[in-house]
């Protein structure tokens, strides 16, 4: 016998909504040659860019201005002038870049508050030993937090310790520093939530990797650069997975019940507000 | 090339002027589809709901989200103990929907609650009751002996969902001319008795089936008992027993269930080929109803003529599962009486 209820229909709207104020990743740099043009719907706008044969980016539609930094072409969304500028990261030293791009049925603004709620991180990650070493600080546009955490390694019962932090710039980029010291090893992650058509989001990720340590242990790790990159992005992937089928079945609760042992919800959602709205006045940094 | 029309039609039919859930217990599972252990996700009158069964055997219905962070109880959730616990921080909630349970924290505040909604396993299905202004329910749903009574057929059951209202779905049944319209029977019906009783609202059909190229009375007793639970007996000469459980699953889809069972006579292989053919007759009817149901208007004041069958008395009759009977039930032209 099948059922054929479905099992979301709910009247009131489940997503956040309207699309927040910020830079948001259109496409990898890569993936737009000299006279090439990429075109797509971001917040709901369409929204088309060209890069002429002198390198330069132009765009048709609502949104821009545009930068080129770390591998991505960035519009603006919102009224007027940018109200802060995204920071570029130095590239020297780090490996060579993998990308991946995920589709997920959420808002910009429930990926990154995954970013503080660490309750969920045993829950679905399956992380322990989970230590909040920065809490969460807040400062105009920006936001960090940092822990401590152990995570097994895929096919093993053997856990490895790092630490990471998190660094978002609005509501549509986070660059994120992992740090596993037991190989040595640094990652940089970008996690662009790119908000598309209402309760979809393009999440881009771009993952490279180091390897610091001196002498002869150090010269042996780095060449093993290309498997740590492949293996860590890997993980990655696999963990912002496991977010994806709690995002595009949840709801967004306005007042929900928190608990001592919850992430700061309450402050990054006050902090959040910014980005929605008319542009507060002398907002611009 | 097929030449289709480019300009939509339809468009413009609206929503009854009707609340669009009638106060009624509505069926939401079979019970064999929640076991021990598991929980179900399903919805029903405008809400998402969570169905779970704890390792007791006891069933708790519960608002499908989370009152922590929203997530879907549903959706990779799962029984622990008596207990169903959110796949998102894994709290913990039982059947009244209280929280019992959060791992990180020693003290549970007491806004966590899932909403909990009252439920009724009988039939073999689960059924939730809604009132617009939670109310308790005046009646249960009855208890059809017949469908687990060895003497008859197991039963077999078909889904339709519809895009009409519940209460449309039963006007049907005292719609007396759609018969031959729709369905294509020889004649109109004969509509013998309408009784109206506290507990439910009978009408009696004497409709003539064609077997053989012989003209042979069938006797049909349509009992709608609430908005979600209707009986259908055929007297043919077999025995038959249609229980249809009609669900308001959101203001555009209501989905109707029917299990069928058929009495086993003397002849249980003779009621089986019956009961096969009898389904496939079911399936094309409602498929036939649905061609009229997906794009008829609610008509609030409709003409009538005097053929057609006991409508605006049916409608009286169901205006008593509405809270606002005054928005249900104005004063209005009345053929039938």
């Amino acid at each position: 016998m099948r059922n054929l209820s479905p099992h979301s229909s709910s009247e009131t709207p489940a997503v956040l909504s309207p699309e927040p104020r910020g830079w948001f990743a259109l496409v990898p740099s890569h993936q737009l040659g000299r006279g090439g043009s990429w075109s797509g719907v971001v917040a709901n706008q369409a929204c088309r860019i060209t890069r002429a044969a002198d390198g330069s980016i132009r765009g048709e539609g609502a949104l821009g201005p545009f930068v080129e930094q770390n591998g991505f072409v960035f519009a603006w969304h919102g009224e007027g002038e940018p109200s802060f500028v995204l920071p570029a990261l130095p590239e020297q030293g780090w490996s060579a870049a993998k990308f991946h791009r995920i589709d997920a049925q959420t808002h910009p603004q429930e990926v990154y508050e995954n970013s503080i709620d660490h309750a969920h991180f045993p829950i679905i990650h399956k992380y322990a030993d989970i230590e909040v070493r920065q809490p969460m600080v807040l400062h105009a546009h920006s936001m960090r937090v940092g822990y401590r955490i152990s995570r097994a390694l895929p096919g093993s019962q053997r856990r490895l310790t790092s630490e990471f932090e998190v660094q978002l710039h609005g509501l549509g980029v986070a660059h994120n520093h992992i740090e596993v010291p037991l190989l040595g090893m640094r990652t940089r992650m970008l996690a662009l939530a790119t908000p598309t058509t209402p309760g979809h989001v393009t999440l881009w990720l771009r993952v490279s990797v180091r390897f610091d340590r001196p002498g002869v242990l150090g010269a042996f790790t780095r060449a093993l650069t290309p498997l740590a990159l492949a293996a860590t992005a890997q993980g990655i992937v696999h963990d912002f997975r496991q977010d994806l089928s709690i995002w595009a079945h949840k709801r967004y609760l306005e007042r929900p019940v928190l608990v001592a042992g919850d992430g700061p919800i309450g402050r990054f959602r006050r902090w959040a507000r910014q980005f929605y709205g008319p542009v507060p006045a002398g907002a611009v940094s | 090339m097929s030449i289709e029309s480019s300009v939509p039609f339809g468009a413009n039919r609206g929503r009854p002027s009707l609340p669009p859930y009638p106060n009624s217990w509505y069926r939401v599972a079979f019970s064999h589809e929640v076991p021990r252990g598991t929980v179900k996700s399903v919805s029903a009158f405008g809400r998402d709901l969570v169905v779970f069964r704890g390792e007791d055997g006891e069933l708790g219905v519960l608002d499908a989200y989370c009152p922590h962070l929203g997530a879907h109880l549903g959706h990779n959730g799962r029984v622990e103990n008596n207990a169903v616990v959110c796949p998102f921080h894994a709290w913990s909630f039982d059947k009244g929907g209280e929280c019992t349970k959060i791992a990180y924290c020693d003290k549970i505040p007491k806004r966590a609650r899932a909403e909990a909604f009252e439920v009724d396993e009988r039939n073999g299905m689960v059924f939730v009751y809604h009132h617009d202004r939670g109310q308790a329910p005046a009646a249960r749903v009855p208890e059809i002996p017949e469908l687990s009574d060895p003497d008859w057929l197991p039963y077999r059951s078909i889904t339709v969902p519809v895009r009409a209202h519940v209460q449309d779905m039963g006007e049907n049944a005292v719609d007396a001319p759609h018969f031959q319209v729709v369905h294509g029977t020889k004649d109109v019906p004969d509509i013998a008795r309408v009784e109206v009783s506290d507990d439910r609202f009978v009408t009696r059909l004497v409709d003539h089936f064609d077997f053989f190229g012989k003209s042979r009375p069938v006797d049909i007793e349509i009992s709608i008992y609430q908005p979600g639970f209707t009986t259908v007996r055929i007297g043919l000469f077999m025995k038959v027993l249609i229980v249809t459980t009609t669900t308001a699953v959101s203001e555009d889809l209501t989905t109707q269930t029917h299990s069928i069972v058929v009495r086993r006579g003397r002849v249980p292989l003779l009621a089986r080929l019956f009961r096969w053919f009898f389904m496939r007759e079911i399936r094309r009817q409602l498929e036939q109803d649905r061609q009229v149901l997906d794009y008829k208007r609610y008509n609030e004041v409709p003409v009538l003529c005097a053929e057609d069958g006991p409508v605006m008395k049916y409608r009286r009759w169901f205006s008593r599962f509405y809270s606002d009977q005054t928005r249900a039930s104005r004063r209005r032209l009345d053929v039938v009486g």
